[in-house]
């Protein structure tokens, strides 16, 4: 212990000063002394405390964990937001040009039907013709944002081997969430969302309450 | 079903905005007004007429289900047809939007045929059908 213990020499130098000074009515000094003293049983304490939080950070310091757990949160998962923020502008983009091209091709049809001569309907039918290859070309966003979902899928299993690698128990319960959130549950997917009912069962709750 | 009817679309993602006012379209509606949220819609009711309300639920600002609450508070407006268009499923919240007072509730995805079905439905028990 590198604490300077007090021999039992200045103990008793330190007793008989406050002793002295409360006979002689000076309180500052006896005040000095007891609390020398009060500093004195309390170092082991400090000193104790102090050495287990250097183990600690010792410890802690030797565990992978920062560099890892930066990694995870630093890069793989701002990479995969970004890469879901984009799928959900392309297919955005996407479904606004098939409709788009579907808008046009019924006012298209409109004419096709209204036409009064030969050559009239025959641009229409060729513009129908190709807002039909557009509309196909428009669905090529499935190609690509499933590639992309595919890798943030790889993203996620990435993370979650990191987590268990780390040494962090994974619970596969799921975890209560708070009220407002776990109210509106969103799309139910199959499978996965076990309290979504069908449009019948719907339909029948409806009727049941007189709708 | 009288096709001059006017029918305020209320939803936040524009693209199921378009699909609605396209389906209704498509069946001859021609009098169809959108808004993004249900404070907007609110708005535009109380100094717009309207014959019946197309709502999401799930919207930032004001949700489908307040606006449902915000119709039948408001006696201008108190007994305006609502059919809700939402992805959400639970049947607690099929019950609340019952409770509240909506006229139809469809669970997105949902085809033309449910549309057209669930706004001949509403139409026929307030006996306004053509």
């Amino acid at each position: 212990m590198n604490t300077p213990a007090l021999d039992h020499e200045a103990l008793g130098d330190l007793l008989r000063a406050a002793l002295a000074a409360f006979d002689g009515g000076d309180e500052t000094r006896c005040r000095e002394c007891i609390e020398t003293l009060a500093e004195w049983r309390s170092r082991p304490l400090y000193t104790t405390c102090s050495r287990m939080v250097r183990v600690f950070n010792a410890d802690i310091a030797a565990l992978p964990l920062d560099g890892r757990l930066g990694a995870l949160a630093g890069h793989d998962l701002p990479d995969a937001r970004a890469r879901l923020d984009y799928v959900i502008r392309m297919t955005e983009e996407a479904t606004h040009r098939t409709l788009d091209l579907i808008e046009d091709s019924r006012s298209l049809l409109d004419g096709l039907r209204d036409a009064a001569q030969q050559a009239q309907a025959d641009a229409a039918w060729t513009a129908l013709r190709r807002n039909l290859s557009q509309v196909t070309l428009a669905q090529e966003y499935q190609d690509l944002t499933g590639q992309i979902i595919r890798r943030v899928v790889d993203i996620v299993h990435h993370v979650e081997a990191g987590i268990a690698e780390i040494g962090v128990v994974i619970d596969d319960k799921p975890q209560p969430q708070d009220p407002e959130r776990s109210r509106l549950s969103g799309p139910a997917v199959p499978g996965l969302d076990m309290h979504a009912v069908s449009q019948n069962d719907a339909d029948d709750l409806l009727s049941g309450l007189g709708l | 079903m009288d096709k001059n009817i006017k029918i305020l679309v209320v939803d936040d993602i524009s693209t199921m905005r378009r699909i609605v006012k396209n389906l209704l379209t498509d069946v001859g509606f021609v009098n169809i007004a959108e808004a993004e949220d249900g404070g907007s819609a609110l708005a535009f009711l109380r100094n717009n007429a309207c014959d019946l309300v197309v709502t999401d639920w799930n919207m930032p600002g004001m949700t489908g289900i307040d606006l449902l609450r915000g119709i039948r508070a408001d006696p201008k407006l108190a007994r305006l047809p609502v059919l809700m268009v939402t992805a959400e499923a639970k049947r607690d919240q099929i019950i609340e939007a019952a409770q509240a007072g909506v006229n139809g509730y469809i669970i997105k995805p949902f085809t033309a045929q449910t549309l057209h079905e669930k706004m001949a439905k509403i139409f026929e028990r307030i006996g306004v059908a053509a």
